[in-house]
């Protein structure tokens, strides 16, 4: 989790230097690590019981 | 318009941070460190912002806002996912409410305005927005503010599960219904 919030300073210290296509691709990677850690949650740690 | 959108970006974030600042002082005060899910909803919430902080450094562009939609999405699934497992049989409600409203469903109802902020912001949209003027202080102070909840974030996760994903908290095991043979 350190590192998702780690990798977004990263991004915006590369917005405020302009580096906009750097910036936009690791906030996409940023999101879709996001959207695996909420996958992982919900399959694996606490999976729904249908 | 132009200024009002890049200021209307800038006051989005801000309320995000404001937010996210709230539920620190919540759960430093009074909860004590926050569960996975909660980081979760953070991050999603932080991308938000970070999509916004794109368009006030950047220029005002629809791929920033889509990123923005994508975060508020994503933090909208986990906080519904967390009001789901805690209205279960069995499961008791994570925290304290704040005004008759656990956290993660003030996060749910935090971005569904994002949602709906995002698309009046679109709606807004035009073409030649294109960043020529420097940033007032409102934005610098929005820009600011982000990147120290960010780190101050960082610091928390690092602090609460280290590098690993985040521990969860002991969870009470729902209760067996026995059959009847």
């Amino acid at each position: 989790m350190a590192g998702i919030f780690f990798i977004y300073l990263l991004t915006q210290g590369l917005i405020l230097y302009k580096k906009r296509n750097i910036a936009l691709a690791l906030l996409v990677i940023n999101l879709l690590l996001m959207l695996g850690l909420f996958i992982f949650h919900v399959t694996v740690k606490l999976p729904i019981r249908l | 318009m132009k200024s009002f959108v890049r200021n209307a970006n800038a006051l989005f974030i801000l309320v995000l941070v404001g937010v996210i600042a709230a539920a620190f002082y919540q759960e430093l005060t009074k909860e004590g460190p926050p569960c996975p899910l909660c980081f979760l909803q953070r991050v999603g919430m932080v991308g938000v912002a970070t999509g916004l902080m794109m368009n006030l450094c950047l220029g005002v562009r629809v791929p920033h806002y889509a990123l923005s939609f994508l975060g508020a999405i994503l933090g909208g699934a986990v906080s519904v996912r967390q009001i789901l497992l805690h209205i279960c049989p069995g499961f008791p409600v994570f925290g304290l409410p704040v005004f008759g409203y656990n956290l993660y469903t003030w996060a749910f109802l935090v971005f569904c305005c994002s949602i709906l902020a995002l698309v009046i912001l679109l709606f807004l949209y035009r073409a030649d927005q294109k960043p020529k003027a420097p940033l007032n202080w409102f934005q610098k102070l929005a820009n600011f503010s982000l990147i120290v909840i960010t780190i101050a974030n960082l610091i928390l996760a690092f602090s609460v599960c280290g590098i690993k994903t985040c521990p969860d908290p002991a969870w009470p095991q729902p209760k067996e219904t026995s059959s009847p043979n």
